[in-house]
């Protein structure tokens, strides 16, 4: 670092060159995407991102191998110069992580110099192209010639290397589409984030959706404001029979617990119908004046209206309707060659069809247990197994570092 | 469900703790010995209570913040423990139990009432290694600049130029935090593809968590070429723990997180 009497831009280069690049590129990138007004926002895709890479690798490689001795490659190769393109990428991505990415949530100013989307902007493609340039020729600087002990450094880096390049240019060819179900229905229509719809070559019919819930909650609620007082989540309590918890100065006391009810006569009884309702007996004493209550209290459904028990001029006693514990759609999967076969889409557990990802996305809240309707979601991406292979070398690598340490890891 | 027996549990890894932090300054015959016996046996209670606590929520305690301080104040304590028996630095055992009694003690001020419910999202069998390996290297890369903090100290108040000994406690810290740190964040890849259709998508979380990796990212990048190099490392190894901070919570303060998905407590 102190190389004081080495005049800028003579050799060997170093952190003042790697600034002054860094913020060249920058200040390069900001001005383009003020004069082109954000409207370089075209995905890159099928072929061309692939030229595109090619492109990159062959102007690396070349580079590298033509221009091994000049001043540029050897310091392109130097901690100098990944540590600026690092920092420049990191100043790029604290930006985004201070600014809401959403153009009507922000300044003119911010808009205009792409602040608010910044993964789509100039200065961060062009740092990408530097972090990238940087690392490939320091990973062709250790694999040429091949060395066993560098076998963690490159599954590191090349790993990064491949994750970022692939998932970067693969973006332009990723497609996720929605596709609304009705039970007993089926529907090869699928429909983009802007709302186009699109036909599939498979077709799914919703046979059944199911949904688990978990026993509804219940909390405080300001008679006024008609908000919960619930200190983040910390003050709601699962309702089930014969327990007892305490809420402020209040004992509450549930005697019984229906998880389906309807209300006959001033009472909630146990029934069976669509829209039935959870409700509990509570028995709530003020700890303060000793006073008690007893009474019901219901979430309600979308067929029937809620009930609490106001406890004082401030305060209610509300249930609050349950979440979801695990939502599942069985369906009957066709393809267009005419095979058909049964799957379960569920949270957490896509399923494959061809070359698509298929999710459970949502349903009808409104309807919860009883919706009819689910929601999809396919997904498509051609380049998933490129970057999962720089992921998995990074996980490999990672166990590198963990082991070796930092001694082992100067293989130089 | 309230805390039940948290308090119990907590207070009396907490004077385990401080007992073992306190005999390793003494000059009692076998202090070091006798300090880590103590310091495991608080570092276990409080397994056991995390142990309880799964079992009786009937699912991994990791869902709230306050959860993942449970899990910190363990790691941190086992830690402090595992650097001592192999470098015996005192200073460092005492800092990192300290700093697992203010988790524990945040805990008891802010006590929470606990819950069964774990949202779809969360039932994953990437749930518990992505939180577990995420808590575990956040808590090494607490000590890590614990050791940042003290060196800073030593160079600037105490004028004291050699800290090589630190330096090197620090990268060893860092190396396997880092790892941890990269697993953490590839699981978190990995779980994103199954559960949201796509490994990464620049949630305000992911954002945050990418930043805090190539902190540490530079932080190894200048101590491999600069060795000798202390306070801009240090610098630097302090700076990047800010950022884990606010990936860890600080987020949840923060206008341009308001739309995050990794929100889970309310």
């Amino acid at each position: 670092m102190k190389n004081n009497k080495r005049k800028i831009w003579e050799s060997p280069w170093s952190y003042k060159e790697g600034w002054i690049i860094s913020a060249s590129l920058l200040i390069i990138g900001f001005f383009l995407e003020y004069v082109t007004k954000n409207s370089f926002r075209t995905n890159i895709s099928w072929p061309t991102n692939f030229y595109i890479l090619l492109a990159i690798v062959a102007i690396t490689v070349s580079a590298y191998i033509f221009g091994k001795h000049s001043k540029f490659i050897k310091w392109a190769c130097s901690i100098p110069a990944a540590i600026t393109a690092v920092t420049v990428f990191t100043v790029l991505t604290l930006a985004m992580g201070f600014t809401i990415q959403d153009s009507s949530a922000n300044s003119e100013i911010v808009n205009a110099l792409g602040l608010s989307d910044i993964t789509h902007s100039w200065p961060f493609i062009l740092s990408q192209i530097y972090l990238l340039t940087t690392l490939g020729m320091v990973i062709l600087k250790r694999i040429i010639p091949i060395n066993i002990k560098n076998i963690g450094f490159t599954l590191n880096h090349l790993g990064l290397w491949i994750a970022v390049s692939a998932g970067v240019l693969g973006s332009g060819d990723l497609i996720r589409l929605t596709m609304d179900l009705h039970e007993n229905d089926t529907n090869w229509i699928a429909k983009d984030e802007s709302g186009n719809s699109i036909e599939l070559p498979i077709a799914f019919e919703l046979k059944d959706f199911s949904l688990e819930e978990y026993n509804p909650k219940m909390g405080l609620v300001d008679n006024i404001s008609g908000e919960l007082i619930h200190k983040d989540g910390k003050n709601l309590y699962l309702v089930d029979n014969k327990i007892t918890c305490n809420i402020d100065n209040y004992k509450i006391t549930v005697d019984t617990f229906y998880n389906e009810s309807g209300f006959v006569f001033g009472r909630y009884v146990p029934v069976n119908d669509i829209g039935a309702a959870p409700a509990a007996l509570v028995h709530i004493t003020n700890t303060v004046t000793g006073d008690t209550i007893s009474d019901w209290i219901s979430c309600g459904s979308f067929r029937m209206p809620y009930k609490s028990v106001k406890l004082d001029s401030v305060k209610s006693l509300l249930m609050i309707p349950p979440e979801p514990k695990k939502f599942t759609s069985d369906v009957k999967i066709f393809t267009q060659e005419g095979n058909s076969f049964a799957a379960s889409i569920e949270v957490n557990k896509p399923v494959k069809v061809q070359d698509w990802e298929v999710y459970q996305l949502s349903y009808n809240d409104e309807m919860g247990k009883w919706s009819s309707l689910s929601v999809i979601e396919l997904v498509k991406d051609p380049w998933l197994n490129v970057v999962y292979t720089g992921i998995y070398m990074m996980i490999i690598g990672g166990l590198f570092l963990f082991w070796k340490g930092k001694k082992n890891s100067k293989t130089e | 469900m309230a805390w039940i027996n948290f308090p119990l549990y907590a207070i009396v890894s907490g004077i385990l703790w401080i007992l073992g932090a306190t005999v390793s300054w003494t000059r009692l015959k076998r202090s070091n010995i006798l300090a880590i016996i103590l310091s495991t046996i608080g570092t276990i209670v409080f397994g056991v209570f995390i142990t309880k606590l799964w079992l009786v929520l009937e699912r991994p305690p990791m869902r709230t913040l306050g959860e993942t301080r449970l899990w910190y104040s363990m790691f941190l304590a086992a830690i402090g423990v595992v650097t001592f028996i192999r470098w015996q630095y005192k200073w460092f055992l005492t800092y990192s139990l300290l700093m697992a009694i203010l988790f524990i003690v945040i805990n008891i001020l802010n006590p929470e009432t606990y819950n069964k419910t774990l949202m779809p999202a969360l039932q994953s069998v990437w749930f518990v290694p992505h939180v577990i390996v995420y808590i575990f290297s956040y808590a090494l890369l607490a000590a890590s600049s614990l050791v940042a903090v003290f060196g800073l100290y030593n160079i600037y108040i105490k004028k004291k130029n050699d800290v090589t000994g630190l330096k090197d406690l620090a990268d060893n810290i860092v190396y396997i935090g880092f790892a941890f740190l990269t697993f953490g964040l590839l699981f978190g890849a990995l779980w994103a593809k199954e559960a949201w259709g796509h490994y990464w998508t620049w949630d305000p979380k992911e954002t945050w968590a990418f930043i805090t990796w190539m902190g540490y990212l530079v932080y190894i990048h200048l101590s491999y070429k600069h060795t000798k190099s202390y306070k801009t490392a240090f610098w630097v190894l302090s700076l990047a723990f800010v950022f884990l901070l606010i990936c860890w919570f600080g987020i949840n303060y923060m206008p341009s997180a308001a739309n995050s998905v990794h929100t889970y407590s309310s």
